[in-house]
């Protein structure tokens, strides 16, 4: 398999119009234009990328003289997007940004920004007045007027927090040069939200954990963590098994620490979680290895036949998929392929790919038929 | 089990949050994980649901909403009662109004109530008329032994020290 966005025609489905020009500058058309142009986060790889799908820093700011988006009025909030739209093209990051207005959406079309992690749920509710600023590679993005009246991300691909925290650092301050941001010496930037104040930064690890919840030690692994700093947050369905075994890793405090401290924190967090999850992958190597491959290729088998399946049931199995390319067991598999694979099976992703209103069953429909294409070696 | 968001639907979601050696669990119907996006694990899981503060607080909460309930912000008309509901402030003045609570809240949430971290640009170098005219004359002196690094480095803080005097003047009193 090669990777999704280099061969549009296979996986492009025969039902899509083509007909999207670019001189049109409606949202929806600017939607089509992103949709096979992956962000960076889902087109690069580092050496910890075998355990690690993304990393993602977020920065919330407020702008002084106006009441945060929760008790602000239409008036209110329409001013600051003025101000920050402003702001974002003096800024050298957003020279090339697509400035995206919510209302202006479909209901797909806004689902589709939260699945591609640029939006977030309760973003794309409030609508008026809502702003998102989606800079070149989908790298760097701000939701204006979100529970706060910036917030600020940058993702990457890999373990980058680092340099993510740099290229946010340098938004911040470009910005700053034309917006006046609500700060005091004391409790540092105000947010909205008290768990917010001080620097205002969310620090995000995205790990792919498989072998340790195969393992049974998903629960054991995290109480070793220093956990009065850092979150763990898994995805449960009805059972107790977590969906597609990703885990988000972040840090818990944002008063009373150094912006540089709790990026150091989460990158050693999230390399002893790679070194233990690494570990048992081998363990259950040596153990076990006909039962692991077993494993593998009957999630396989399915995703390749079956006709009916669901979002949820796709991403476990594609978990079960990614780790059998990390153990070799599947070598045709590029890894990439199978991450951007798990965003493009998901409802608004699906619903764009195919261009047309589709009911709950006849999208598990047509997922089934967009992986069976997808997985052809 | 009733979803935990709407009381509505029977929950069939359910996401684990570790916070503080805690773990909290939210049960959630399938509309509500749908709406909240957390049925998606590619996605971000939003930072917190309303009563979350509470949840923190615990019993020391209830009590002081009852004291409490009636002190409002008249920059933006919160009262602690809606503080409680939502867990979010409606302004900058709102930090000053609730000042009493917060020192406790941030200390249970944060274990600190001082700020560390970065400071925006413009507050980043504090400095004086006098030491503003030695600065000026060192960076003059860097700029004539071409010692590029500190002329760079002085000639932010002259002008972080120029914007300093500037803001002082419509500064806020939170500073
Ligand atoms: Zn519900
Ligand atoms: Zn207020």
């Amino acid at each position: 398999m090669n990777e999704i966005g280099s061969q549009k025609n296979r996986i492009r489905p025969r039902k899509t119009t083509d007909d999207v020009s670019i001189k049109t500058v409606n949202s929806t058309s600017k939607v089509n234009d992103l949709l096979w142009n992956f962000g960076s986060w889902l087109t690069e790889e580092d050496q910890f990328s075998d355990i690690v799908i993304s990393s993602r820093i977020r920065l919330a700011r407020n702008i002084k003289g106006h009441p945060f988006p929760n008790q602000a009025s239409t008036g209110d909030l329409n001013q600051v997007l003025k101000k920050v739209k402003y702001a974002c093209e003096k800024c050298h990051s957003f020279k090339k940004a697509n400035f995206i207005e919510i209302e202006k959406l479909s209901e797909w079309d806004c689902k589709y920004f939260v699945e591609r992690r640029l939006a977030s749920p309760q973003f794309i509710e409030r609508k008026v007045a809502s702003l998102l600023v989606v800079g070149p590679q989908e790298s760097l993005s701000i939701m204006v007027n979100e529970e706060d009246h910036l917030r600020m991300q940058c993702i990457e691909g890999g373990l980058k927090i680092s340099q993510a925290w740099k290229k946010i650092k340098t938004v911040d301050d470009e910005l700053e040069e034309n917006l006046n941001f609500s700060y005091s010496r004391k409790f540092g930037y105000l947010t909205a939200c008290p768990t917010n104040l001080g620097t205002g930064l969310r620090v995000s690890v995205f790990v792919h954990l498989p072998a340790l919840s195969m393992q049974d030690k998903i629960n054991s692994v995290m109480e070793t963590l220093p956990t009065s700093e850092i979150a763990v947050r898994g995805f449960y369905g009805e059972g107790t098994e977590s969906i597609g075994n990703i885990f988000q890793i972040s840090n818990q405090l944002t008063l009373g620490r150094t912006e540089e401290s709790v990026v150091e924190r989460i990158t050693a967090t999230a390399k002893k979680l790679i070194e233990i999850e690494r570990k048992a992958r081998y363990e259950l190597l040596e153990k076990d290895s006909i039962k692991l491959e077993d494993i593998v290729f009957r999630a396989l088998g399915i995703l390749k036949n079956a006709r009916i399946i669901s979002s949820l049931e796709s991403m476990d199995l594609l978990s079960t998929l990614r780790l059998g390319r990390e153990l070799e067991f599947l070598k045709d598999f590029s890894r990439l392929a199978i991450n951007q694979l798990m965003v493009l099976v998901q409802p608004a992703h699906l619903q764009k790919i195919y261009n047309e209103d589709l009911s709950a069953q006849e999208r598990d429909i047509v997922r089934a038929e967009f992986i069976r294409e997808n997985l052809q070696i | 089990m009733l979803c935990q968001l709407c009381d509505l639907s029977s929950a069939s979601v359910t996401i684990s949050y570790v916070i503080n050696d805690k773990k909290i669990s939210m049960n959630l119907c399938k509309e509500c994980a749908e709406k909240k996006g957390v049925d998606n694990p590619m996605t971000t899981l939003p930072q917190m649901f309303g009563n979350f503060i509470t949840q923190l607080l615990g019993e020391d909460s209830l009590k002081r909403s009852k004291l409490d309930a009636d002190i409002k912000c008249d920059s933006c008309g919160l009262t602690w009662d809606s503080f409680e509901k939502t867990g979010l402030f409606g302004c900058d003045i709102c930090y000053q109004v609730f000042s009493k609570d917060l020192n406790v809240i941030l200390r249970r949430i944060h274990g600190s109530n001082q700020h560390i971290g970065n400071r925006p640009k413009s507050q980043r170098y504090v400095i004086d008329d006098v030491e503003l005219k030695k600065i000026k004359l060192e960076l003059q002196a860097a700029v004539e032994s071409e010692d590029f690094e500190l002329a760079a480095e002085l000639r932010d803080m002259v002008r972080d020290a120029q914007s300093e005097l500037n803001n002082k003047v419509d500064d806020g009193i939170l500073r």
